[in-house]
């Protein structure tokens, strides 16, 4: 009787004990910089799964350990990007329980999120310092314009130092045009327009590639990367939006204008697209099968970023490069008037590191040979002219590549993305999928979004 | 020596020195017996303290604050609750999870007995088709679920096969199917499995006997295997109830829960609420509501089968 008190007693104290510690909120680390000339520093540093990038990294790392033997860096890249957000949930929860390590990288719709609630250091006089810059404005002057929109708070202070910035780039494959009597040198895709009449002659000249017996799509000619993912989904959406002037939310962010006139053609303008030059029910449907499907010759056009041609080409010794291809920027809606997205991946600095100071000096040097990463990756930085360099100048058609960046803007940065994303992408996929009314879609998305924002 | 001597002897702790500094002197070999007992199970005790019971305390506690995972916690009362009543996506994702138990469960059922009835005798190549049916089970989930959803597409080897044309994946009403269809692939093993080990606890005698009288295949089905199956039929029921509240791979890769939040389980509501959205509370007052769901089947489902610590009543 009396062990059994023993153990009851025990069995309460822990539960008591677990009781107190679920109500208390992580701590965080202790925000003293220990980067001092010489002295010992470890630094750790994450990032994605992602061969192409890693490879690279890692060896900048083991230079950078190479010429400072006090500088410690534990790289780990092993995070898996299964589905969406896999890496950035890990993140996530590690600055939640104060894990998270001293570097990381963050793609740029969450880093609002993150910067809001104070768990990224920001670019100050020491981030500058380590990273060789005078001034933020020295700083932003380096990169191409609007780099910094979506790693920046409120009031402008930035706090991402990118790795990469994406935009959309129109990749055709040269064989399927020259099987149906169509010069790839010859035509011009400047506008959607373009497009659709050159995929329709594409497609009506060789219909057994496109068509079934009944006239039905069995292949697409072009299918946007769009569904079953929100941040491709917004990376679409918010290059048509930047060339019509739609938007998703008003400019103090308090309330959704994507039901408006010019995020209604928008939107309509991705319909056309979508359904006049294939089927979206057809073929792969996660973006990274969709951008595979250009690369084995499935498929006829893609959109995909500057990094298609190492990451998606070169690297997987894609059919594609002996067949050729075309670059042909970025088609408009009307010409003339050009219109991209910005994303992408930036290195930050965690707000709880010890080590700010050693941490900005490594990023400093991790980022200083943007041609041999272009190189080795296939992701270009950026700033102005990386084309123009023997890494970046390398990808065929670098030029188009790069003029295809003109008129782009950052994704709508809001702290709630993640919810409005959701809200916008289902909205897509019943448009596309289902044929759903553009308008009536985006009136139901709009009366989802404004309840958000509610709480902005 | 006596039995108590036996076991302490057995278990280093007999009149020694060290046990005598361990126990007083005044303890019984049943108190000492406990004690040891308890000991033995600390380690397993506070694991189970830590990772299942300090999690849904903490999910408990949370279901009422409003937390946003770096901040401090606000109270917020029955708020959480309150407003899961008015949100549509909480009630699509149950719908979603309702769905995907009733038209998952039952045909995973059926197929595995269907296959432990007919390997489990002495069959040629019965290892061979044991290993064949439950292989699905044992595969990564993920590698599974991209598999399939190459198998799904509409111009795909699936509806090549069937001759259909079935957008399954890109459709809101075909969505669930595609991922239904997948899970019972990959889940049927299992059933079988269970339910091999419960067609070879029947006695034999049982059909001899019944034989003899001369029962057929029907009436030995119905009269002995399904009635002697019972406690496995509640254990499949209960299994299939609190797996299917928990669903989330599937749809996390296959579709990332739509076309338009058409697949989106329960388990991903919380996931988007709590680790995308920053909601932890409403994500936890969704577990607890995901949690009491569990328990509401599960008490209906042993009412209905009527099993009481295996068995009978």
């Amino acid at each position: 009787m009396k062990t059994r008190k023993i153990s009851v007693i025990i069995t309460l104290l822990s539960l008591v004990a677990l009781l107190s510690t679920a109500c208390v909120a992580p701590m965080a680390a202790p925000a003293a910089d220990m980067g001092g000339a010489d002295q010992p520093v470890e630094l750790s540093m994450w990032y994605f799964n992602w061969p192409p990038g890693y490879e690279y990294q890692a060896e900048r790392v083991r230079i950078y350990m190479d010429e400072h033997p006090n500088v410690t860096i534990d790289f780990d890249h092993s995070i898996p990007p299964v589905g969406e957000g896999g890496f950035e949930d890990k993140v996530t929860s590690s600055l939640a329980t104060g894990t998270a390590p001293d570097i990381f990288a963050v793609i740029n719709p969450q880093a609002i999120k993150l910067i809001n609630k104070g768990q990224l250091a920001p670019i100050d006089d020491e981030a500058l310092a380590g990273l060789g810059f005078d001034s933020v404005e020295e700083l932003k002057a380096s990169r191409l314009p609007g780099a910094f929109d979506s790693w920046s708070a409120m009031d402008g202070t930035p706090y991402g130092y990118h790795w990469e910035l994406s935009w959309l780039v129109l990749y055709c494959n040269d064989e399927h045009f020259r099987q149906a009597g169509v010069d790839p040198d010859a035509v011009t895709l400047e506008t959607w327009d373009d497009l659709i009449s050159v995929g329709k002659q594409v497609i009506e000249g060789n219909p057994d590639f496109y068509l079934d017996d009944a006239g039905n799509f069995q292949r697409n000619f072009i299918k946007l990367p769009m569904y079953f993912d929100d941040t491709w989904s917004m990376q679409v959406l918010t290059t048509f939006l930047a060339q019509t002037g739609g938007s998703v939310l008003n400019a103090e962010r308090t309330e959704a204008t994507i039901n408006e006139p010019a995020g209604v053609e928008a939107v309509e303008w991705m319909m056309r697209v979508s359904r006049e030059l294939g089927d979206p029910n057809i073929g792969p449907v996660i973006p990274g099968e969709v951008h595979a499907a250009f690369g084995s010759g499935e498929m006829t056009c893609d959109l995909a970023g500057p990094w298609m041609y190492e990451a998606f080409l070169v690297a997987t010794e894609s059919p594609v490069l002996d067949s050729g291809y075309h670059a042909y920027g970025m088609p408009s809606i009307e010409s003339g008037k050009p219109g991209n997205v910005f994303w992408g991946w930036a290195w930050v600095v965690n707000a709880a590191s010890p080590n700010k100071k050693a941490a900005w000096e490594f990023l400093r040097f991790l980022e200083a040979d943007p041609q041999g990463q272009a190189t080795a990756s296939g992701i270009w930085q950026p700033l102005p002219d990386i084309e123009k360099g023997w890494g970046a100048g390398r990808v065929p058609y670098a030029d188009l590549v790069a003029a295809a960046a003109d008129g782009g803007q950052a994704i709508f940065v809001t702290g709630h993305y993640a919810e409005i994303a959701r809200i916008l992408r289902g909205k897509i996929e019943a448009m596309a999928f289902e044929g759903a009314d553009v308008q009536a879609s985006l009136d139901e998305a709009a009366e989802e979004i404004d309840p958000v924002l509610d709480g902005e | 020596m006596n039995k108590a001597g036996r076991v302490e002897s057995a278990v280093g702790i007999g009149k020694s020195h060290l046990a005598a500094r361990l126990w007083p002197a005044n303890w019984r070999y049943h108190t000492r017996m406990k004690v040891i007992g308890f000991l033995f199970t600390l380690p397993v005790l506070v694991f189970f303290l830590v990772f299942n019971i300090y999690p849904i305390i903490s999910a408990i506690i949370i279901s009422f604050f409003e937390f946003d995972l770096f901040g401090p916690m606000t109270w917020v009362g029955p708020a959480n609750y309150q407003n899961l009543t008015g949100n549509k996506n909480f009630w699509s994702a149950i719908r979603v999870t309702l769905s995907f138990m009733l038209f998952f469960g039952p045909p995973a059922w059926v197929i595995g007995f269907l296959f432990a009835s007919l390997i489990k005798d002495k069959i040629i190549g019965r290892f061979f088709f044991r290993s064949v049916f439950f292989a699905p089970t044992i595969l990564s989930a993920v590698a599974m679920a991209t598999a399939w959803s190459l198998l799904l597409r509409q111009n795909g080897p699936l509806n090549a096969m069937l001759g259909l044309s079935v957008s399954w994946l890109t459709k809101q009403n075909s969505a669930l199917w595609g991922i239904v269809i997948m899970s019972i692939w990959q889940g049927a093993g299992w059933f079988m499995v269970v339910f091999l080990a419960g067609l070879q606890s029947i006695p034999q005698t049982f059909y001899e006997a019944a034989a003899i009288d001369g029962a057929g295949r029907w009436p030995l089905l119905r009269h002995i295997t399904l009635p002697m199956l019972r406690p496995i039929f509640a254990f499949v029921v209960i299994h299939t109830i609190i797996a299917g509240m928990k669903i989330f791979t599937p749809m996390f890769i296959m579709t990332g829960g739509g076309p338009n939040n058409s697949t989106r389980s329960m388990a991903m509501l919380i996931y988007h609420e709590g680790l995308r959205d920053l909601r932890m509370g409403r994500a936890s007052a969704i577990s607890m509501v995901g949690f009491v769901l569990i328990l509401i089947l599960t008490i209906i489902q042993l009412r209905l089968f009527r099993v009481h610590e295996g068995v009978e009543a």
